[in-house]
């Protein structure tokens, strides 16, 4: 009811903003607008800064490559200058015709020592009102050289971001703002990736070598996004090399990969794949256990581009793979597989009019299996099949405003089973459909303000109580000092997919993915966002966000579940605030990062207030990155975290367990000591912290680039605890001091 | 210069000291009790157990070896309308590398349970501690075929048992044994074996895999695994003339009531190797305290028969039964 109250206050807000805006002017002036592509291998270049400098407006790439620039006087030239880190500025001149659209497509050169800091141009103009709160661009180039545990993982490198925390070193799975971690959305290309997790979630299937760019929303995502209550992660993959063949090859200690590219008549395509070699750097993440991980990743991109079919248009095809398998080849051992499957169809239209259309069509499945063959394990099955057609356009009016409108139809159909710790057996099947549309007003015609004002509607859920929803969102900037920009965030989301886990596991093999059942509402949550953004001096750049996020009915595991008729899920609230605070230096050579985050989490269920297994009330990190010059990269990663909470154990007793009733006497059964516990998570382990170094060298020998790498996890052998295992009376510790390498060939 | 370097060197300090840090895992402690008891249909004779929670100096649990066990209460189970005191005695440990006193619990010898009845259950400790407890005990095990089912039989390679209670979430634990008899120096000596139902290959050697308690009422045993255990009786005797294998096969099922059966799923075993549950569910019934008062029935299926050709194919004696 409260959230049916907000919505409608924020339609009348949200009219009342519309109705007085000027949507279009007289068409004296012309547009510019083009793609910007690296001139080695043709691969869209996003963020990427384009800027007149005349009339000091500019704009940025977005994901595809594609920028527009709005509303310039026509009839005239201008210096067009084209920036981006790590390649050289061009500037170009462009005559820029009355009321229509100039194409200029760029290509910028890659500078030969990477990392190399240049300073974009215009940055501070094209950002002025852009609404981006908690908005995150990941740049794959840091996150490589930055230090790796064994391989480069992009979920590893957001536990640096502040407001992302993780349990452990053991794990990439990440919780944002005091949300589990289903509710963070792992996008491929727009397309949705149930599980992805290789080796019980210690990487992610997603190759850094594969991705173009990253935005990873934590919290305050506008409406072109839906289905997760926390955050979104958005990755691009790469098109592929438009002017030669090429081919990467990489090997750790753990996996080889590599990575085939070229050009096709009118387009280009990229196929990489990866797969485990040897598990024994494994052990130094499972306490020494050597378990049979093998797993692969294989995926590939077709593009397609011609004026002879669609003018302006291009298409994609693209298609990932990922299987995991835990085989100990033991007949009374159980067997673990997993798997995800996507394929996708892309259709971006650019218009003749300032109007961009795309139109996506997918299909990505999950199967993840527990075969307990002669063990005493119980089986477990998940199958999730997700089909996805979706609509999404982009017009842009003469004063710079932008109207986005979209639609999406979603099906989805799981197959669950599994039997609980009491014997209690669920199985669950369904098949719905999803059909939402969204549409949203961006206003940027004020230099110093920007809004972004939309909303979701569910036409019809994934869940029986989904449908007819309306989840409006609205982001803000106001730049009211040259250098000060306040940010702000509202909005209601809606998350009708869950994971069955059982949240008291640290290391999980099997997160099976349902529709919130029939007895359950959805998980709906309220973001509250707010922040300062200052642009301190040249290199430096200092911001400050506040949140708050209430999730309403979040699915929590019934572990009292003693009967069939018991639902599998109970329905909990959960509750987090916390301030974040990030200071960037960034200037040749040197690169520096430091970040604090301040947080509460809570979740509340059957008037049981506790704290989730992700809650710390400190995180910090201090990340340089230093180019020492002649292909040598070093950097290092400082990061502390305050407690997690555990459950103290209180005492033990003698536990009754049942051998054998056949036997007479003492023999039927035996008995074994057994911890009782206290309050749940009322605990706290001891602080995190860790230092991590790396140490590049890159070279090109006869046609290869090569590059070395070397890290050094845990330089001072911190004792960091994972968990206590209570049966043994162990401290099981995170990762200890641990040397890594890795090496690259590009031909 | 030499300002820097100190802090360098303080931090290096600082880090290289703050490497591992004083850890307690333990909460302020409140003392329980655990109290179980499964009541059995096959036998009067029916036990319980009362110990008391502790907490080792360390963490290891086994270094604690002070009996934990509570005698002097008062345990009263009601029964077909009426009440059975349980009374407390004690035997010789057979395990006495931790505990050393006698191993202490109570027993009834006065009554056994029925099929499907309503069982409840009060201790009073010394102290005025109170625990409760109540369940149902299972139906009637049904098997599914009145007629004999011959070992081998008609060249099948498996046979299979089926059975039920009518009752869901009652787990099962099914158990086959061979009756033989060994004339060891003219000495008669009985024996019974247990049977696997399969063999499996582990690393090169045959392991036998022996039914476990679970929700499935049905049970197929390899004829392979039979033979390999009728093999095994007189493995490494080349008198096979001194073994003689008894007609009738003991086969038996025991039917879990609800409580027993979740105790026994809970406690059968992780759910797996790999995942970390820090904060594993500990299922009792018993209000006020850990452990399980339940109960089970047994029944035994007198229909399974071993074929005379059968026997005798392994150079055995075929004793016939009436």
């Amino acid at each position: 009811m409260r959230v049916q109250i907000i919505s409608t206050l924020f339609y009348v807000v949200l009219v009342l903003l519309i109705i007085p805006t000027e949507l279009i002017k007289p068409q004296q002036q012309g547009n510019l607008r083009g793609f910007v592509t690296d001139s080695t291998n043709g691969e869209a270049l996003v963020f990427c800064n384009v800027f007149l400098k005349e009339i000091n407006v500019g704009a940025s790439t977005n994901e595809r490559g594609l920028y527009l620039i709005k509303s310039i006087p026509s009839g005239k030239e201008y210096e067009v200058t084209v920036s981006y880190v790590g390649y050289k500025t061009k500037v170009f001149t462009a005559f820029v015709k009355p009321g229509m659209v100039t194409q200029l497509d760029v290509k910028l050169i890659p500078l030969s020592v990477e990392l190399q800091t240049i300073e974009k141009v215009g940055e501070k103009v094209i950002h002025e009102n852009t609404t981006d709160i908690s908005l995150e661009r990941i740049s794959v180039k840091e996150i490589e050289i930055q230090p790796k545990g064994v391989e480069t993982d992009i979920f590893r490198s957001l536990q640096y971001i502040p407001g992302v925390s993780t349990t452990g070193d053991v794990t990439a799975k990440f919780y944002v703002r005091g949300g589990s971690g289903d509710q963070n959305l792992i996008l491929l290309n727009g397309v949705e990736i149930y599980n992805p997790f290789h080796s019980l979630g210690l990487f992610s299937v997603i190759d850094p070598d594969m991705i173009n760019s990253i935005e990873f929303y934590k919290g305050g995502f506008t409406s072109e996004y839906n289905g997760r209550v926390s955050s979104v992660m958005d990755v691009i993959s790469k098109d592929g090399n438009k002017n030669r063949i090429g081919f990467k090859g990489g090997l750790s200690f753990l996996t080889a990969k590599g990575l085939l590219e070229g050009p096709i008549p009118n387009g280009s395509f990229m196929i990489t794949g990866r797969m485990s070699y040897s598990n024994e750097v494994l052990k130094n993440f499972f306490n020494e256990q050597t378990i049979p991980i093998d797993f692969y990743d294989l995926s590939f991109k077709l593009n397609y581009s011609s004026e002879d079919i669609f003018e302006n248009a291009k298409f994609a095809v693209f298609g990932f793979l990922s299987n995991d398998n835990v085989d100990y080849q033991d007949p009374l051992r159980e067997q673990f597989k997993w798997n995800n499957n996507l394929f996708g169809f892309e259709w971006l239209q650019i218009y003749d009019v300032p109007l961009f259309s795309r139109l996506g069509i997918s299909l990505s499945t999950f199967e993840g299996e527990v075969i307990p063959n002669l063990s005493s394990l119980k089986p477990r099955y998940n199958e999730v099949k997700d089909f996805t057609i979706s609509f999404d356009m982009n017009v842009v009016y003469e004063n710079r405003d932008e109207i986005g409108l979209g639609l999406k139809l979603k099906t989805v159909d799981t197959k669950f089973s599994q039997t609980n710790f009491v014997g209690v057996q669920s199985n669950v099947e369904k098949f719905a459909g999803n059909l939402s549309l969204y549409g949203k007003y961006k206003f940027l015609q004020w230099k110093n303000f920007g809004l972004d004002a939309g909303t979701r509607f569910n036409v019809t859920g994934l869940s029986s109580q989904g449908g007819g929803f309306f989840e409006p969102r609205v982001s803000m900037t106001y730049r009211f000092l040259p250098s000060v920009a306040f940010q702000a965030a509202w909005g209601i989301y809606q998350q009708e997919m869950l994971t069955v886990s059982d949240e008291s596991e640290i290391i999980s093999i099997f997160d099976p993915w349902i529709i919130t059942p029939d007895y359950l509402n959805p998980a709906r949550s309220i973001h509250y966002i707010a922040g300062l953004d200052f642009d301190v001096s040249r290199g430096i750049r200092f911001s400050v966000e506040g949140y708050y996020k209430i999730i309403h009915y979040i699915p929590i595991v019934n572990d009292q579940k003693f009967t069939t008729s018991d639902p599998d899920l109970l329905s909990g609230t959960g509750e987090s605030y916390g301030s974040e605070l990030s200071l960037n230096y960034s200037l040749d050579p040197l690169n520096v990062t430091t970040s604090y985050a301040l947080s509460w989490a809570y979740k509340e269920v059957d008037d049981w207030l506790y704290y989730p297994k992700y809650d710390a009330r400190h995180a910090a990190n201090i990340i340089v990155e230093l180019n020492i010059g002649s292909g040598w990269i070093a950097s290092s990663i400082w990061n502390f975290t305050s407690g997690y909470p555990f459950t103290e154990m209180i005492g033990f007793y003698d536990k009754y367990f049942l051998t054998n009733i056949y036997s007479s006497g003492q023999g039927s059964g035996e008995y074994n000591p057994y911890a009782y516990l206290g309050d749940k998570n009322i605990g706290r382990l001891p602080s995190y912290h860790r230092l991590d170094l790396s140490l590049i060298k890159r070279l090109t020998l006869f046609y290869a680039n090569i590059e070395l790498g070397v890290s050094i996890i845990n330089v001072y052998d911190r004792a960091n605890i994972f968990y206590f295992d209570r049966n043994t009376g162990e401290v099981v510790n995170m990762l200890p001091f641990l040397v890594t390498g890795t090496l690259k060939v590009e031909l | 210069m030499k300002s820097i370097k100190l802090l360098i060197i303080s931090s290096l300090v600082f880090i290289f000291l703050s490497c591992e840090e004083d850890f307690n895992p333990y909460g302020d402690y409140f003392e329980r009790y655990a109290f179980t008891c499964i009541l059995k249909s096959d036998q009067q004779y029916q036990t319980a157990t009362l110990f008391k929670s502790y907490r080792p100096d360390g963490y290891d649990p086994l270094t604690y070896t002070e009996d934990p066990s509570v005698v002097g209460a008062d345990i009263r189970i009601w029964y077909n309308d009426s009440v059975f005191v349980f009374k407390d005695t004690s035997v010789a440990r057979v395990d006495t590398s931790r505990y050393k006193t006698p191993f202490k619990f109570y027993y009834n010898d006065k009554f056994r349970v029925g099929n499907r009845k309503t069982i409840e259950l009060e201790v009073l400790l010394p102290n005025g501690r109170r625990l409760r407890s109540s369940s149902f005990t299972p139906g009637q095990i049904q098997f599914d075929d009145d007629s004999d089912v011959l070992i081998p039989s008609g060249g099948k390679a498996t046979s299979e048992v089926m059975w039920n209670t009518q009752t869901d979430g009652t787990f099962f634990y099914p158990r086959m044994s061979i009756r033989y008899k060994q004339n060891v120096n003219g000495e008669i000596i009985e024996k019974t074996i247990d049977v696997p139902y399969k063999f499996v290959n582990q690393g090169g050697s045959q392991v036998p895999v022996y039914p476990a308690p679970s929700a499935s009422a049905t049970i197929v045993y390899d004829l392979s695994a039979i033979t390999k255990t009728l093999e095994g009786i007189s493995a490494g005797d080349p008198n096979k003339q001194n073994y003689s294998v008894l007609q009738k096969i003991i086969f038996s099922v025991a039917a879990f009531d609800l409580p027993t059966s979740r105790y026994v799923s809970s406690t059968g075993g992780t759910i797996d190797d790999l995942t970390v549950n820090v904060d594993v569910s500990d299922y009792t019934n018993i209000e006020g305290g850990f452990g399980l008062f339940g109960s089970y029935s047994k029944r035994d299926y007198t229909r399974l028969r071993f074929v005379e050709d059968y026997i005798e194919s392994f150079g055995y004696n075929f004793i016939v039964e009436d």
